[in-house]
């Protein structure tokens, strides 16, 4: 989770960690390391790749600490930023990864992940540990535009508030929220054209239409 | 969804997805003033949102390579020793800023008044 829920903020943790502090590096590693190789692995969809990419950051934001300057209240979005990087550059050296496809998951696994969206109990849990439904997730955030992809993976994959994501993209709160509106939507979107396409059965459809007069229960964006 | 697609969602709609979105409570009278078809649009989001969370919160990295990512970044630090920030207004704590010098000793420093400890 972000430094909200931890006593600890970032800017404390980087102003010990430059005093020398490893223990407080420790904290700042143990809070990013994983949301930071689960970007790399997005990108660069290789795990040994993205375990490289995800050491390598840390690596860099060492080196490059002295002249870091918050913009908001975590190091996260600066950390996504290096890491992305490297994966573009590790894409320019050996070739870019293997386009994420929504073939990726066999039709299956696509039809179970629709028909998880009608109910958000027990389901979807259990579901998203199934690497198939990851890969189907994952490749539909890859095919959106590239500015609604940054906006969902920071807002999904890094858990960060509307304000660190602006930050981070350089566009207003306002443009933020309308571009995590558009990917959902357009998520949605390009999931339910699977189905369209034939890859769902016709029981999906169906699963989908019911859903629309299912009753409202929790919901969060 | 395209721009004008944007335009189409109700004022009322607007308002919910901008609470959601900024992680505050929806008053059920907001909820209310949804159409029955906004409402199950807005389900609908919540629960692509919540899978798109699940799916890309996942795969855990092996706790291994997290230990020896560690490693190698502490021996860095180990070797690069304490460093100052270069602006240290950057890292400081924007609510509780580092007191400036006052105004006696900027009127010390520009006229070169030198103060001794014992002063």
């Amino acid at each position: 989770m972000g430094a909200g829920e931890d006593p600890i903020g970032d800017r404390e943790l980087v102003r010990r960690t430059l005093a020398g502090d490893r223990d407080a590096f420790a904290h700042l590693h143990r809070r990013y390391y994983a949301r930071i190789y689960r970007l790399a692995l997005f990108r660069c969809r290789n795990v040994p790749d993205a375990e490289d990419i995800a050491s390598e950051t840390f690596l860099r934001a060492i080196a490059h600490l002295p002249a870091y300057r918050f913009q908001g209240e975590t190091v996260y979005p600066w950390l996504a930023r290096i890491a992305t990087n490297l994966a573009h550059d590790l894409a320019r050296r050996v070739g870019p990864a293997a386009p994420l496809s929504l073939d990726a998951g066999a039709a299956e696994d696509v039809r179970a992940l629709i028909e998880s969206l009608r109910d958000d109990a027990p389901g979807p849990h259990a579901l998203a540990e199934r690497r198939e439904v990851q890969e189907v997730l994952k490749a539909a955030v890859a095919a959106l535009p590239s500015d609604q992809a940054d906006a969902i993976l920071l807002r999904f994959g890094g858990d960060l508030p509307l304000a660190e994501i602006a930050v981070a993209l350089g566009r207003s709160e306002g443009a933020i929220k309308s571009l995590i509106h558009r990917g959902l939507v357009n998520l949605r979107k390009g999931l339910r054209e699977e189905q369209v396409r034939g890859r769902t059965s016709a029981t999906a459809s169906a699963s989908v239409d019911e859903e629309t007069r299912a009753p409202v229960r929790r919901i969060e964006l | 969804m395209d721009t004008a697609e944007e335009e189409r969602i109700s004022p009322a709609m607007r308002r919910v997805l901008d609470l959601l979105l900024e992680g505050r409570e929806v008053p059920a009278e907001a909820m209310d003033s949804l159409t029955k078809e906004e409402q199950a649009d807005l389900r609908a989001l919540a629960r692509t949102a919540n899978l798109t969370r699940l799916a890309l919160q996942r795969p855990e990295p092996q706790a291994e390579q997290a230990r020896a990512s560690l490693e190698r970044a502490e021996e860095a630090l180990r070797r690069l020793g304490p460093r100052a920030a270069v602006d240290p207004a950057a890292v400081s704590d924007p609510a509780d800023p580092a007191p400036g010098p006052s105004f006696l000793d900027r009127l010390r420093r520009l006229l070169g008044v030198r103060i001794d400890d014992a002063d």
